[in-house]
């Protein structure tokens, strides 16, 4: 008789129910925790607004601390809701991936005024226009100012909309969306976008996304100094804790599957880290897809070899942790990045090899680029070549 | 391996929690509240559709629900409905 983790009555419902059940529920593992406290933390700090960014990789379970971390809010701020009704708790969008190369903030701010509940957002006017009444004309008696042009009305509609409704944080789901652009805009101004939207509004804006995200970080001193990171890491194997823990939530979704016979996946627990890489959400996509299959087959457990149907292939799995990996890296604080910081303020470097600490200071040289037409800067050969 | 040391986390419930509906327009305190002096709707729903940045006429159009009364622009003071006016005085 297997022990049940699920309600006992959920295997007499149809395989949508027990689909369902097993899709909605959410295992509060240990590095899942750790970044909710970590993100309720920053949220509710009182420096007023900031910028948090929250990144991990793919499939770790970024949106489910995003929808976490909303119901904490709601709830924390009930009171508050029930005697204002004009307030909104917290807000979230998810930034598209532009169709073109371009990123578009028309479009961004027309979802940011759907998040908020904003009424008629088609007839957004501008400011001038709504002050003159009648916007100038030339002399041919065409409108100078086009009333719904450009995207400068519905940002100042957004700014109102935050600044009205007072949202606790405003999350941006798929933030690595804004790095996308052609090459003539940078990075900094992106940014500076919403940047300037979080100070106008006074409100904390939570960007989330993979660790595209990460060029975003700390682009000026400003910027750093309003900037809060979260890192949403995967389990590593090479970390004994994190295997153990990876092994529980991996133990924890088999005794969730409603099916009548006992899932054993331990014996298979390699295979599974290899598949997902770590990231629990990845196991539990997975698991969702086993369980369906196993259903469809009228198996009572999922065994190894619907594991192996359903799993991802090795291509795609590897260029996840590749991603991942890379990703990692960039994040993880080195002594070297500390010794670079002491040399920039004159301190004297920390590590007892002070040598090879001062060599890897030198940032490497910049490639100058050389004009059309310019020489480069050698002596050259005078006088007569003699005949030898 | 062992499995004596397994252990199993707690699930999170991820029901969103059912809150008060929010006001469709945003809460602003008309002028003078309670005074003798208080500001007048007109007045007041100009700033709340500046602050909605639409004119005043498409929020009374779309916003504003309908009543017996006839439909009409309230901010509209064209030679139209002037007319109208003078006609209505008349008889």
């Amino acid at each position: 008789m297997p022990d049940y983790a699920f309600p006992r009555e959920l295997l007499d419902q149809p395989p949508e129910a027990r689909l369902g059940y097993f899709k909605s529920f959410t295992i509060a593992h240990p590095l899942l925790k750790e970044a909710d406290a970590a993100l309720i933390q920053a949220i509710q700090e009182p420096a007023g607004w900031s910028l948090i960014f929250v990144y991990g990789p793919t499939g770790v379970g970024k949106t489910t601390l995003r929808r976490r971390v909303e119901k904490h809010l709601k709830e924390s701020m009930m009171e508050v809701l029930r005697q204002d009704p004009g307030l909104v708790p917290v807000a979230s969008m998810e930034a598209a991936a532009p169709d073109s190369s371009q990123f578009s903030w028309k479009d961004y701010y027309r979802r940011a005024l759907i998040a908020l509940d904003e009424p008629l957002i088609d007839r957004k006017l501008t400011c001038q226009v709504r002050s003159s009444f009648r916007d100038a004309r030339d002399t041919f008696g065409r409108a100078l100012t086009d009333p719904r042009a450009a995207g400068l009305e519905i940002r100042l509609a957004l700014e109102s909309a935050l600044i009205h409704r007072r949202p606790a944080a405003f999350f941006i789901d798929e933030a690595q969306h804004l790095a996308k652009m052609k090459s003539g805009r940078k990075l900094q101004d992106q940014l500076d976008s919403i940047k300037s939207l979080a100070s106008l509004a006074n409100t904390v804006h939570v960007l989330v996304g993979t660790y595209e995200l990460l060029p975003f970080r700390n682009l000026s001193a400003q910027l750093s100094r309003r900037s809060i990171d979260i890192h949403f890491p995967r389990y590593r194997a090479e970390k004994s804790e994190d295997y153990t823990a990876f092994r529980n939530a991996v133990f924890t979704l088999q005794r969730h599957l409603p099916l009548t016979g006992d899932s054993d996946l331990l014996p298979h627990l390699e295979y599974c880290y290899e598949r997902s890489i770590g990231c629990v959400g990845l196991v539990k996509d997975w698991l969702t897809r086993a369980l369906a299959l196993a259903m469809n087959q009228n198996a009572n457990a999922v065994n190894v070899r619907i594991l192996e149907k359903t799993a991802w292939s090795l291509d795609q799995s590897e260029r996840m942790a590749r991603e991942t990996v890379d990703g990692e890296s960039d994040v993880s604080e080195k002594e070297e990045k500390r010794d670079r910081l002491r040399h920039l303020l004159r301190l004297g470097t920390t590590s007892s090899a002070t040598a090879p600490a001062a060599a890897r200071v030198n940032p490497p040289a910049r490639h100058v680029r050389q004009r059309v037409g310019q020489r480069k800067p050698v002596r050259d050969l005078v006088g007569v070549a003699k005949e030898a | 391996m062992r499995n004596d040391d397994l252990a199993t986390y707690e699930t999170w419930d991820m029901t969103a929690p059912v809150i008060p509906p929010r006001s469709r327009l945003f809460h602003i305190n008309p002028v003078g509240l309670g005074t003798p002096l208080v500001e007048c709707l007109t007045s007041y729903i100009s700033r709340v559709a500046q602050a909605h940045s639409i004119s005043p006429g498409a929020l009374q159009h779309h916003e504003v629900p309908k009543s017996g009364a006839p439909r009409q622009n309230i901010f509209s003071c064209g030679i139209k409905s002037r007319a109208r006016w003078r006609a209505r005085s008349r008889t």
